[in-house]
């Protein structure tokens, strides 16, 4: 496979997919879906850093900078799933509408 | 070998698009899954197996039990579905994808040729070489993040009934006004 056409490709798959995910998170009310929205925005983070890396004959590099992503959102996923579990709890809704505590 | 590049491309972005487009939470979450599961074919293809092996371990396996979980502790309530599946801003994602498609494909068709993506003399020993000499303050990061996420969950998840047992929070006002209004 050609790099430079493999990595366009590719790229516009990564366009397509944090699109996707940053209006899923304007339009979504749901909290768990804003959380996979976000899971979408990292996946295309991850694949524009191999996809880079593969363009660049510099595979090892970006695998590690991907592998420190995953890590990182699995933190940032298991930390705002248990917000999510603690707000439902408090307000019974899952929809982001009703946190108004700190509106005024 | 492009074609099927192309393909799995195309079923993950599919996979993306139903994730966050699905009204039903635990569809949307399978919906995920098959987009980790994708996303680490893509990654073996590309040449990161490494990569690839943490997507479908920690991608597909860890964070969809997550998912899974949050779900089950929780129910939605049927009208915020209804609310969700009738918003006209859902055509949206797929005319943003067409117009970057187009720009992307003018940009990489002028840049074509005149830059050169492929740099000599960059290739590391190896994966363990990198991630142990190159980058081992991620590592030490990695480690931070780790311990700052279990920490976090136990605060959150501790006996006495979670974020807000000791927070003036607690009680919500019954009258929004009465809140607001003060």
């Amino acid at each position: 496979m050609a790099p430079d056409l493999v990595w366009m490709y590719d790229l516009i798959v990564v366009a397509g997919l944090f699109l996707i995910g940053l209006i899923g998170l304007v339009v979504m009310r749901n909290l768990v879906k804003l959380l996979i929205s976000v899971e979408v925005l990292t996946k295309g983070v991850s694949l524009a850093l191999v996809a880079s890396g593969f363009a660049r004959q510099n595979p090892y590099l970006m695998q590690s900078v991907v592998v420190t992503l995953i890590v990182a959102e699995v933190a940032v996923v298991a930390i705002a799933l248990a917000l999510v579990i603690n707000l439902y709890r408090r307000t019974g809704s899952l929809d982001v509408r009703r946190l108004t505590d700190l509106k005024w | 070998m492009l074609a099927l590049h192309l393909a799995l491309l195309t079923a993950l972005a599919i996979c993306a698009a139903m994730a966050v487009l699905l009204a039903d939470l635990l569809r949307a979450a399978i919906c995920l899954a098959l987009a980790s599961v994708t996303l680490s074919v893509v990654f073996f293809q590309l040449g990161a197996p490494y990569a690839a092996v943490f997507e479908l371990s920690v991608g597909a396996g860890l964070v969809m039990v997550l998912l899974v979980s949050a779900i089950g502790l929780t129910r939605r309530n049927p009208s915020e579905n209804e609310e969700e599946g009738k918003s006209p801003l859902l055509i949206l994602p797929i005319l943003a994808l067409l117009t970057m498609a187009v720009v992307d494909i003018a940009a990489f068709a002028f840049m074509r040729g005149r830059v050169a993506i492929a740099v000599p003399g960059m290739q590391a020993a190896s994966f363990a070489d990198t991630l142990w000499r190159v980058r081992w303050i991620d590592v030490l990061a990695q480690l931070g993040i780790i311990l700052v996420g279990v920490f976090a969950i136990l605060t959150l998840f501790r006996k006495e009934g979670g974020v807000f047992h000791n927070s003036k929070l607690q009680a919500p006002s019954p009258d929004p006004e009465e809140t607001h209004g003060s």
